[in-house]
């Protein structure tokens, strides 16, 4: 019997590097409670075995629909939510034993709304210098140089040390928020819909900084977001999710441009093209029904409920996400585009 | 043919602890039967506080308005309130972002419309009950007669906008104003929301003035536009035409930073700079001064109002116009030097 080794080709394209961060089949379902003594009567399955993985210098976008489990994932992949099971690795270690301290140095998170993630009684002076004061142990006082270098690094100026969060507009906020994750100087940012409740003219400059600091330090992102339009803007990767799982997931191009499953077809038609004639002269893929519920999602494929190429097979097992071509673009589904 | 809506030189100010917020600042916008008109603009734009105003849903007191909202004969603006809520839901309807605030969330939505349609006509309860579950059907919610007796929360988010629009179009309005109507939705119910919207009100012979910050909708619903900053209507023209040649500065830099799904990842955005101004003190002259690339002191833009220009202009149909309300204008005192700054659009 002889075994059958690989091909010399492909074990010299494996990737040598380690990614900065990876997820291996993590899961997170939430209990529900109800009853008379509030006991677990079901579990939402949020995540439900996402496995991915982000490099130096990388750019992830993850989207999908309100519901698909994209921000608890984020979350789940900082330990501020623990996963049910699964691995999170942080320069390939198990971040299950990392303390918390380091992890927090090494991965950050920028929220959506950056005013709710800053505390209104502090100046933005304070907040920017508490990083430094919790992992180097300086004094408020020996770190000003840094928190003025770090306000010109995000497009502020070094005078608005001394004001308060509410002062700011949204964008500054933001830049704001992206300022303190930046102080620690982690190698890898998880941003959670960062430039979503921006005014247009306003989330291109957040976007073009994201760029620019990306470009300079190679922080590693993981950018979640509904809008398709940015995250194709942003991303060198993408990771399309349907209720709690990866359906898709490629190059940028790979993912635009040749879209194999037929949710991200799906989503990608219902996208609005600033164009009246494209506009009129596209062919959108109306989906029926609604997302099905996260507590009992349907057999085999999640997505056959609404999908119009579903057959018995969909239902019967659930497809696994392989990349068939052997070019980094995986897809799950029996019956691709 | 008069137009069906009319709104001429509308000012809205509000009183605040800080001094007046001057939100809208002399607004000219014509809805004629059969439009579906967008408003765009970013936020504090007074895009909202427009839409509002033609319905007089304004907090009295302290509120100032001045200008017209002609409706027909009437001057909406000094209407009295009983004259206003005959006007509501009955001839003008309205749709709102957020469909769970705007349903009463302890009667059914079904009762609902049936209170709609019987404040408005002398319907009896079962004919309104039969009326609400057309409408109900006509908007594509399954199994209507059993729906009907739902509650607001029974409804995902797409339905609930459904029956907000359901309930809008039950007393055959002829023209229904849809306030950011498909924010709230996920992208791919917002594609189906929107073309129920243009569809039944087409069937009911309604026009629609849509109120949106999204260019993508606009490309897709409307086939008249107005571009609101600070205010003012900087930009009016055929939907197609604002696209095709967008003719404000502050119309071209939306355009510019815009991310577009169809566009290749490494096409550079172009932020507009600067901050939108406060509306307790709007910069003078043309508002948008302050962050315009091509603004000039000689020119007057910091000092003198610009006013959207009329030149007789070609419709799609080749037919040619020479009346306001079908033109392309910009509110502009340097338009010579926009074709300039389009050419940084199209690269």
């Amino acid at each position: 019997m002889t075994a059958v080794l690989p091909p010399v080709d492909a074990v010299v394209d494996a990737p040598i590097t380690t990614p900065v961060m990876e997820a291996i089949d993590v899961v997170k379902d939430f209990p529900v409670t109800g009853g008379l003594f509030g006991r677990a009567i079901g579990q939402v399955h949020a995540v439900s075995g996402v496995s991915l993985h982000v490099n130096r210098s990388e750019t992830l976008g993850i989207v999908g629909e309100s519901g698909c489990g994209k921000s608890t994932f984020g979350r789940v992949m900082l330990r501020l939510i623990t996963a049910t099971s699964g691995t999170v690795k942080l320069g390939g270690r198990d971040t299950a034993e990392m303390p918390n301290k380091e992890l927090r140095r090494r991965a950050q998170m920028v929220f959506q709304d950056p005013y709710a993630s800053l505390n209104p009684r502090m100046t933005i002076g304070e907040v920017l210098a508490e990083p430094f004061l919790v992992h180097q142990g300086k004094k408020a006082k020996e770190v000003t140089d840094e928190v003025s270098a770090l306000l010109t690094t995000v497009g502020l100026s070094a005078e608005h040390r001394s004001r308060y969060p509410h002062e700011f507009s949204g964008g500054q906020r933001q830049r704001i928020g992206i300022a303190r994750a930046l102080a620690v100087d982690p190698e890898v940012i998880v941003l959670d819909e960062p430039v979503s409740a921006l005014d247009v003219s306003i989330q291109a400059g957040v976007v073009n900084l994201l760029e620019k600091l990306q470009d300079e330090r190679g922080i590693a992102y993981l950018f979640i977001a509904h809008d398709l339009s940015v995250v194709r803007h942003i991303s060198d990767r993408v990771a399309v999710m349907y209720l709690g799982k990866v359906v898709e997931i490629g190059t940028r191009n790979q993912i635009y441009d040749h879209a194999r499953h037929p949710y991200t077809n799906a989503l990608l038609s219902a996208v609005p093209i600033p164009d009246p004639a494209k506009e009129k002269s596209r062919r959108r893929i109306v989906l029926t029904g609604e997302v099905p519920s996260p507590i009992d999602p349907p057999s085999g494929c999640r997505f056959r409920t609404r999908c119009w190429k579903a057959t018995d097979e969909c239902a019967a097992s659930e497809p696994p996400l392989v990349d068939v071509a052997g070019d980094g673009h995986s897809f799950a589904c029996f019956h691709p585009e | 043919m008069p137009p069906l809506l009319q709104i001429e030189d509308l000012h809205v100010g509000f009183s605040t602890e800080d001094g007046v917020v001057q939100a809208v600042r002399g607004v000219d916008i014509a809805v004629e039967e059969g439009d579906v008109l967008a408003i765009v603009g970013e936020s504090g734009s007074g895009k909202s506080v427009t839409a509002l105003s033609v319905l007089g849903l304004h907090p009295k007191g302290r509120t100032t308005i001045s200008g017209r909202v002609m409706w027909g004969d009437e001057d909406l603006v000094t209407a009295s309130d009983e004259r206003l809520r005959r006007v509501r839901g009955a001839e003008i309807a309205m749709i709102f972002q957020d469909p769970l605030s705007a349903l009463n969330p302890v009667y059914t939505v079904g009762r609902q419309i049936m209170e709609m349609v019987r404040a408005h006509g002398d319907v009896s309860k079962s004919a309104a009950k039969e009326r609400a579950i057309e409408m109900l059907g006509l908007v594509g919610i399954p199994q209507p007669r059993k729906r009907v007796d739902n509650y607001p929360h029974e409804f995902s988010g797409g339905m609930r906008q459904r029956a907000m629009i359901a309930m809008a179009l039950s007393c055959d309005p002829k023209l229904v104003i849809a306030d950011e109507p498909t924010t709230a939705l996920d992208v791919t119910v917002q594609a189906q929301v929107l073309e129920l919207l243009v569809d039944v009100t087409n069937r009911q012979g309604a026009a629609v003035m849509l109120i949106t910050h999204d260019l993508g909708v606009v490309a897709g619903m409307a086939n008249k536009v107005a571009v609101m900053y600070a205010g003012k209507v900087v930009e009016q023209a055929a939907a197609v035409d604002m696209f095709d040649e967008p003719s404000h500065p502050y119309t071209i830099g939306l355009l510019r930073s815009l991310p577009r799904v169809d566009a290749d990842g490494d096409a550079q955005l172009i932020p507009i700079g600067g901050q939108p101004p406060s509306m307790l003190n709007p910069p003078a002259g043309c508002a948008f001064h302050p962050r315009c690339p091509i603004a000039l002191r000689e020119a007057g833009c910091d000092t003198v109002i610009p006013t959207l220009y009329h030149t007789p202009s070609e419709l799609a149909s080749g037919e040619v116009v020479d009346d306001p309300i079908h033109q392309h204008g910009a509110a502009c005192w340097r338009r010579d030097e926009v074709a300039e700054l389009l050419g940084t659009v199209r690269g």
